[in-house]
């Protein structure tokens, strides 16, 4: 027991102090794979097996993480969803206690139409939650902290898989309002809705603007998750390289809690603004006809107004 | 002054000014915050998940020049 936790501390800092002595080296050259090449059990067996087997798992690394991520989510909700019973079992009152909050959380915001939008903000919102959470687990890295540095000679880290998801929330966003406004009025809303002679005349500042603001968006959801999980796992990284100095006293602990905080936050800021995006994308009513009465983002389930029964 | 001495000089600066801007932003929600859940306490599950949406966002600028001080670190050395 004791052999196995000093193996597993042993490597968790080995792959925490290689992130981050990775990280501080790198930024200068071009290189063609990951940036910081973290050391989890895909790379390990990669280092290990070597040859065509290995050169697959380190170019298909993210990848891979990303299935691990989605079979555990399908796993647990799959299996809650299995034997669906009136009188539900205990993983079955979890998972739905968890959709329930999300749910609420979304029509929260958006209104008894926002339910059409649940599947896919709840979705990122577990895929982003779990897919932080696993890179504290030692020997696995978090996708959301990967970044890759452009070959040429402005060598910046980019953020891949946070500005795939935000890329795919831009898309998404854009094509509702779209379908909801029609194309005409898609760019009447980008215009500012001008109605009389002052407001086609502010078009030519206002179009820009709102273009601007569009693209922002996504520009500020992806850095904003990638900046806060990468710069939680190289505190922790610090922290653990100062114990591995210091007789290997766990000093990286309240760090690692604090991260589980961040990771939660960080996920839930980002369907926040997701759904805060398509609510100022879908036409605004503005009389509140659903007061929020229900605790959103808590998975206890509070007063419903809306009568739905499950 | 070579750049790797002013970006050795300025790069942590630039990082406490931004950081010395966040925490006067975040004083002031958590502040609010704390003003409301004073106000009224049984809305303090909904006042703590709203500070919580307006800090991350304040943070986030912090780290944009966190990310710019990492990128131009390779630059240095």
């Amino acid at each position: 027991m004791s052999l196995f936790l000093a193996a597993a501390y042993a490597s968790e800092a080995a792959h925490e102090v290689h992130h981050a002595s990775a990280g501080a080296a790198h930024g200068g050259g071009a290189s063609h794979d990951s940036s910081l090449h973290t050391l989890n059990f895909v790379g390990l067996i990669a280092h290990y097996v070597g040859g065509p087997t290995g050169e697959f798992l380190t170019r298909y690394e993210n990848l891979i993480f990303e299935v691990i991520v989605i079979g555990i989510l399908a796993a647990v909700f799959g299996a809650a969803a299995r034997r669906a019973a009136l009188v539900p079992g205990r993983l079955q009152t979890a998972c739905e206690a968890i959709v329930e909050g999300l749910e609420g959380f979304v029509t929260g915001i958006l209104g008894v139409r926002g339910r059409k939008y649940v599947p896919f903000l709840g979705t990122m919102f577990l895929y982003i939650w779990v897919m932080n959470l696993i890179g504290l687990v030692p020997l696995m890295k978090s996708n959301t902290a990967n970044s890759m540095t452009l070959p040429g000679p402005v060598a910046l880290p980019v953020p891949t898989t946070t500005v795939s998801l935000a890329l795919l929330v831009f898309i998404y966003v854009q094509s509702i309002g779209i379908k909801n406004q029609g194309l005409v009025g898609y760019l009447d809303h980008m215009a500012g809705q001008p109605r009389d002679v002052f407001g086609w005349v502010m078009v030519p500042l206002m179009l820009p603007i709102h273009l601007i603001g569009e693209l922002a968006k996504p520009f500020s959801l992806t850095f904003r998750l990638f900046c806060n999980i990468m710069g939680g796992h190289i505190l922790v990284a610090v922290f653990i390289g100062m114990a591995i100095g210091a007789a290997f006293i766990p000093f990286q602990a309240p760090f690692l809690i604090f991260e589980i905080a961040t990771s939660t936050i960080q996920a839930f800021v980002f369907t926040l603004l997701s759904t805060v995006y398509i609510a100022m994308m879908l036409p605004h009513e503005h009389k509140h006809e659903e007061p929020a009465t229900h605790a959103a983002g808590t998975s206890a389930s509070g007063v419903h107004t809306h009568g739905a029964t499950h | 002054m070579t750049y790797a001495t002013a970006l050795a000089i300025f790069l942590p600066l630039a990082l406490g000014i931004a950081a010395f801007g966040s925490a006067l932003g975040l004083g002031k929600a958590v502040a609010g915050a704390m003003e409301a859940t004073a106000r009224q306490p049984e809305a303090s599950g909904k006042i703590l998940v709203n500070m919580m949406a307006g800090c991350a966002l304040i943070e986030a600028l912090t780290l944009y020049v966190l990310i710019v001080v990492f990128v131009l670190s390779g630059k240095i050395a």
